[in-house]
């Protein structure tokens, strides 16, 4: 029963060291006002989360273990989002943190929406 | 590479304790409030603040922060799950459910910085 945990850890590292090299990536595009890297990881991970979770029978757990609950769990984050808005806001950037909290609320929304789309599309669930 | 090391690790650990919560909580509540997303965002939202607040730095805070935290809270599932409500017609679950998660996520970050502050 150990086996699952290492399932969802192996995705788990993954998923935090692809968040990380696109953090690394917009830190060396000299983009760092806004967090532009959460917000990318967020609704790319929604999308993917859709996707797979529309895409693939709930049969195949260990692959929904690996991909969804690992991995695209630990790509995207909520810790990061908030301590980041709690940055903005005590930074006095009211606009931007009002823009970013905006656009994860529904832009997560939406990504769910395109990526469950997208998922249905074509073929049965695989 | 110590560093990706740390991250990795860290990553690890913040997944494997998610699914932990979220077995745990399977068995002790049943309702269709996801309450294992909404703990572990709330805690981990917490210490990121917590290890921010004192410039928690290097290999510890790639560990911690960037790998544990990062991958213990998760936006994707809470976003699917929100989602999710809403097409099962649950849509004061839902608003309950969302300002919940974005209120408490920026409070707990706000006590987690006063207490490394102070």
């Amino acid at each position: 029963m150990l086996g699952k945990y290492i399932i969802v850890g192996t995705g788990g590292a993954v998923g935090s060291l692809l968040r990380w090299g696109i953090s690394l990536s917009f830190i060396r595009l000299g983009m760092t006002g806004f967090p532009f890297a959460t917000l990318l990881v967020n609704l790319l991970g929604a999308f993917i989360i859709a996707f797979l979770y529309s895409k693939i029978s709930v049969k195949r757990q260990k692959v929904l273990w690996f991909f969804a609950t690992g991995l695209i769990g630990s790509f995207t984050t909520f810790s990061t989002f908030s301590v980041e808005l709690l940055e903005l806001v005590t930074g006095m950037k009211f606009m931007m943190a009002f823009t970013y909290f905006i656009i994860s609320l529904f832009g997560g929304l939406i990504f769910i929406r395109l990526g469950s789309m997208a998922g249905k599309r074509g073929t049965e669930k695989c | 590479m110590l560093m990706a090391l740390s991250v990795a690790l860290g990553g690890f650990c913040g997944a494997v304790s998610r699914f932990a919560v979220s077995g745990w909580t399977k068995d002790r509540f049943s309702t269709s409030f996801p309450v294992a997303t909404f703990i572990v965002n709330s805690i981990g939202s917490f210490l990121l603040g917590y290890f921010v607040s004192f410039g928690l730095e290097g290999n510890l805070y790639a560990f911690l922060g960037i790998g544990f935290c990062g991958a213990f809270t998760t936006f994707s599932t809470f976003k699917w799950e929100s989602n999710g409500l809403l097409k099962n017609g649950l849509s004061v679950m839902f608003y309950t459910y969302t300002i919940l998660t974005y209120t408490v996520g920026f409070i707990a970050a706000l006590l987690g910085f006063f207490l490394g502050n102070s």
